[in-house]
């Protein structure tokens, strides 16, 4: 044992090797407990990048394309637009609770952003968006789980409808390990967006 | 009108989210294989061809991690994709984690630490860097972004991961030692 030489109790006796070695077994569960403990934080801490990515691969292996990405570690946003046509879905994902205390009392929610885009054929409709969206700015509501706003896009020629929603990451995912796909919930949530925006285009 | 210009802004939209579509084509090929993500970094608001994605490995009992950074050098303009194509470097870095506490073990990982910091190791084109309890291998590799952006390319996107996975893997294995908790990655 290469610390059993010169080592030595609280008042200063040498130790015996067997003291030595039970001080040892006790370290390493101080340590073995606190990186336990500290794992629990980083799952927390990580839930929101799990989810992100768990997005990204269920609609690229679906034929979306990934457009955009933008992440500053709590907050993401991505884009995809639909490999065999021009429709568009942005996801907005921020995390509510990477504390794990708030987790544990809260769950790991996220505030979801689900935004279906369709190409529009004439400015009018996309001018008429940006009004809407202008109008619902001043709508107090407007951010509350549920509410649809529509919005416009002048330079790529779209028209968004979003809806905000609150989900809890512990439905979706236990770890690292899928529970239930939470790319299922948001194509439920842009097939609405889907059909209301359709209606509204159609006017 | 409106037509011919957003035809215009989809076809320079296309163009200069190629990058993006190879991150995700690498975020899909790593979460199919079963390594979820679990940070982004998608870079300063002035280098936008910069992603950093960092997976975890859970099916691996050696590494710890995974990040996988494209950084795209070319290709953002029309004329410059048609001349020189659209390029990023892509490096992998895997990381191996030791979760030891016995002295002897620590005081044994010190002095092969210190061994290799001195010597600056370095195995073919990987580079290998211990910190700690942690010892990363990284390689870096050049693209061309329009042979890994479409569906089509998903073999050639897996091939090339997995290659470079593999590479770093090798690497790394002499240096994973028994950890005295679980790895949680």
């Amino acid at each position: 044992m290469l610390l059993a030489r010169g080592s030595r109790d609280r008042k200063g006796d040498p130790l015996t090797t067997t003291e030595t070695e039970v001080g040892e077994a006790r370290f390493t569960a101080l340590v073995a407990a606190s990186w336990k403990r500290y794992n629990a934080w980083e799952y927390s801490r990580r839930a929101d990048d799990v989810a992100l990515g768990a997005v990204i691969t269920s609609y690229v292996s679906g034929g979306w394309r990934l457009i955009d990405l933008e992440s500053d570690g709590t907050s993401h946003m991505v884009r995809f637009q639909a490999g065999q046509g021009t429709d568009r879905l942005l996801v907005r994902l921020v995390a509510l609770c990477e504390d794990p205390v708030r987790a544990k009392a809260l769950g790991r929610l996220v505030e979801v952003q689900v935004a279906y885009g369709l190409r529009a054929n004439d400015f009018s409709a996309i001018k008429q968006a940006i009004k809407d969206e202008l109008k619902s700015n001043m709508v107090e509501n407007a951010s509350e789980p549920g509410v649809i706003t529509v919005d416009g896009d002048m330079s790529t020629g779209y028209v968004y409808a979003t809806v905000p929603l609150i989900l809890d990451l512990d439905d979706y995912f236990d770890g690292f390990t899928v529970k239930a796909p939470i790319a299922g919930d948001l194509h439920v949530a842009a097939q609405s967006l889907h059909k209301y925006l359709t209606g509204r285009l159609a006017g | 009108m409106l037509k011919l210009l957003t035809d215009f802004a989809a076809r320079s939209e296309a163009r200069e989210s190629r990058d993006e579509a190879v991150v995700g084509q690498i975020i899909a090929a790593m979460g199919r294989r079963g390594f979820p993500t679990i940070g982004f970094s998608t870079g300063l608001a002035e280098d936008s061809g910069f992603q950093a994605v960092q997976f975890a490995t859970p099916a691996d009992p050696v590494l710890h991690t995974l990040t996988v950074v494209l950084d795209r050098k070319t290709g953002g303009g029309a004329i410059q994709e048609k001349i020189i194509g659209s390029k990023a470097t892509l490096r992998m870095v895997a990381e191996v984690k030791n979760f030891i506490a016995d002295p002897d073990d620590l005081l044994a990982m010190w002095r092969t630490d210190a061994r290799n910091i001195l010597r600056m190791p370095m195995m073919g084109q990987v580079r290998l860097d211990h910190q700690l309890n942690t010892v990363t291998a990284t390689k870096q590799i050049l693209v061309e972004l329009t042979e890994y952006d479409g569906p089509e390319d998903t073999q050639r996107v897996e091939q090339t991961l997995w290659a470079l996975y593999g590479e770093l893997r090798d690497a790394l294995t002499p240096y994973k030692r028994a950890s005295i908790v679980d790895d949680p990655m």
